[in-house]
């Protein structure tokens, strides 16, 4: 029993084991540094920072880079909701001169004519094993990178994280023509990387869960520089020998690894993670350019025309919901009051900036399997929430019928060709992701995630129709029974 | 789907993040974490930010933070 205490006890140290001084090195070792952050998700506030550090340890340090393990973009209007969706990010990522990105599955929320185009525009090259895109208008996406320092050549393998569906967290129609082949199984094939050079290092996006059956079954990798959970690792992971990092999301923070290299082979190494906070310096050309992305004038672009007013939640909560349907392609949808955030929106144009006001959560749209009975459910446990009405709906009209203390007891909800819903019958529902989790309702499909905010859902609504006039729409109603 | 916190079983729809599944779980514990009095952790000891993503099955814990 007490061997098999410190067994764990050893194990357990084992398993955090600081990522330092495994082996000496020599004088004649070569040092390289890699900078590393994953998730930024169009966060572009620190890349002043960011560019202080980097040019600082540029000045030196002989052999300096920088990497992104992936999802980029998606995150921030400034650079999602641009005309040229994604410049801003690229642009501020060639400045602070990083070296190479994974590709994460977020980078395909940009569309694939958009995500051909950042391609391009990027100084560096977006990797990964696992994507096979030749039959579409992307750029060709190579599987690694070679660095070299000097003599010495170091590979980067980089693969991408694939859902139950074998494809990337993304909406397949983004994916259309690309192929997507299991990562942990295509990795095994640039085991040769390690044999030819010496050092393997991957640039992940799989998350920690998936980086470490990959240490698991590839112990060839000295490093895995990972992305996708959002975690942030304060001191690195140690799983079969293989060293995992990860900064968190937001680019909140950077990594650094500092290695040592004789003879292709890693032969030290050190870690620190770096909270930009801490960072009181800025690039000031970089932080001009911040500025002016933030400044964007493109937030105070008209996407759409209100031909009226619009004097109530419940109007523009039938606007939003209305956008879903549309977009998403689904029967009905609902949006919870208190998500909208603006009471009222004056005549005339209605800026982009106007619906990051009116639905700033950053909600997602999740969508349900439901019958009449479910969807019945879902409505009277809303109302009696708090005894009132509190969803606003599209693809159907409802009456909730109450008793003489104010609880919902029946609900008579009516199509939009005037008809009542089917008992058995099956319809597709949105609802935003605040609802999804604190909702209490009747539901056998637990919902899927369309990877589309509530708010893109309407942006790209009101450019689609245009103009928009909810003068007299009512679609609720309250009647006490009998 | 279905995660783990604390070992307790929270059904969530797929594709959540972190920030879905505490919402579903206790909109109070969401506010702690948003507040930084406690964080989540995943089951090698790492902190998961609230925009992550989750895996079916994925197990986490709860850590206060310390003063």
């Amino acid at each position: 029993m007490k061997t098999r205490i410190l067994l764990l006890i050893f194990l357990g140290y084992s398993f955090f084991l600081p990522f330092q001084n495994y082996a000496q090195h020599s004088s004649k070792a070569t040092e390289i540094i890699i900078l590393h952050t994953n998730d930024m998700h169009a966060k572009i506030d620190n890349f002043g920072k960011l560019a202080y550090l980097s040019d600082s340890l540029r000045k030196t340090h002989k052999y300096v880079y920088l990497f992104a393990a992936g999802d980029n973009f998606t995150g921030n209007p400034v650079v999602d909701m641009v005309e040229d969706k994604g410049f801003p990010m690229i642009d501020l990522m060639n400045r602070c001169g990083f070296t190479v990105t994974a590709i994460g599955n977020h980078e395909f929320d940009l569309g694939q004519e958009k995500l051909a185009a950042r391609m391009k525009q990027a100084s560096f090259p977006f990797i990964s094993c696992n994507i096979d895109a030749s039959a579409t208008k992307l750029p060709e996406i190579k599987p690694y990178i070679i660095l070299k320092a000097g003599k010495i050549k170091l590979p980067v393998l980089a693969i991408i994280q694939l859902g139950d569906n074998g494809l990337p967290d993304s909406h397949p129609s983004r994916l259309e023509g690309i192929k997507f082949t299991n990562g942990l199984e295509k990795a095994q094939e640039f085991k040769w990387l390690k044999s030819k050079y010496g050092s393997l290092i991957g640039l992940t996006h799989l998350g920690v869960e998936m980086d470490e059956p990959l240490a698991n079954a590839m112990p060839e990798f000295d490093l895995i520089v990972g992305g996708h959970s959002h975690t942030t690792m304060t001191k690195p992971m140690l799983i079969n020998g293989v060293t995992i990092v990860q900064t968190g999301s937001g680019l909140k923070n950077v990594g650094k690894i500092t290695l040592w290299v004789e003879k292709g082979k890693i032969v030290d190494k050190s870690y620190e993670l770096i909270a930009l906070s801490e960072i009181t310096s800025v690039d000031a050309e970089v932080q001009k350019l911040i500025d002016h992305y933030n400044a964007n004038e493109e937030l105070n672009k008209p996407v759409g025309i209100a031909e009226a007013a619009f004097t109530s939640p419940s109007q523009l909560g039938s606007l939003m919901t209305d956008a879903v349907t549309s977009r998403l392609k689904v029967d009905f949808a609902f949006q919870n009051v208190g998500g909208i955030r603006i009471s009222s929106l004056p005549e005339g144009e209605i800026k982009l900036k106007d619906v990051y006001k009116l639905d700033p959560f950053g909600n997602l749209v999740v969508i349900y399997k439901m019958n009449s009975e479910e969807i019945k459910s879902l409505i009277m446990n809303a109302y009696n929430r708090g005894k009132e009405i509190d969803l606003e709906v599209s693809g159907m009209k409802y009456t909730v019928i109450i008793d003489e203390q104010g609880i919902c007891t029946e609900v008579v909800m009516i199509d939009n060709s005037g008809q009542a819903l089917l008992d058995g019958k099956e319809y597709t529902v949105g609802v935003n992701s605040y609802i999804s989790a604190t909702y209490k309702f009747n539901h056998r499909d637990s919902g899927t995630t369309s990877y589309s905010t509530t708010a893109q859902a309407l942006i790209e609504y009101l450019g689609e129709v245009k103009k928009v006039n909810y003068t007299d729409v009512v679609r609720t109603a309250t009647q006490m029974g009998k | 789907m279905l995660v783990y916190l604390d070992q307790k079983e929270i059904q969530v729809f797929r594709g959540a993040r972190l920030m879905d599944a505490l919402l579903a779980f206790s909109p109070k514990l969401f506010d702690k974490v948003v507040n930084g009095d406690c964080l989540i952790l995943d089951r090698f000891g790492n902190i998961t930010e609230l925009d992550g993503p989750l895996r079916e099955g994925q197990k986490l814990f709860t850590q206060k933070t310390e003063l």
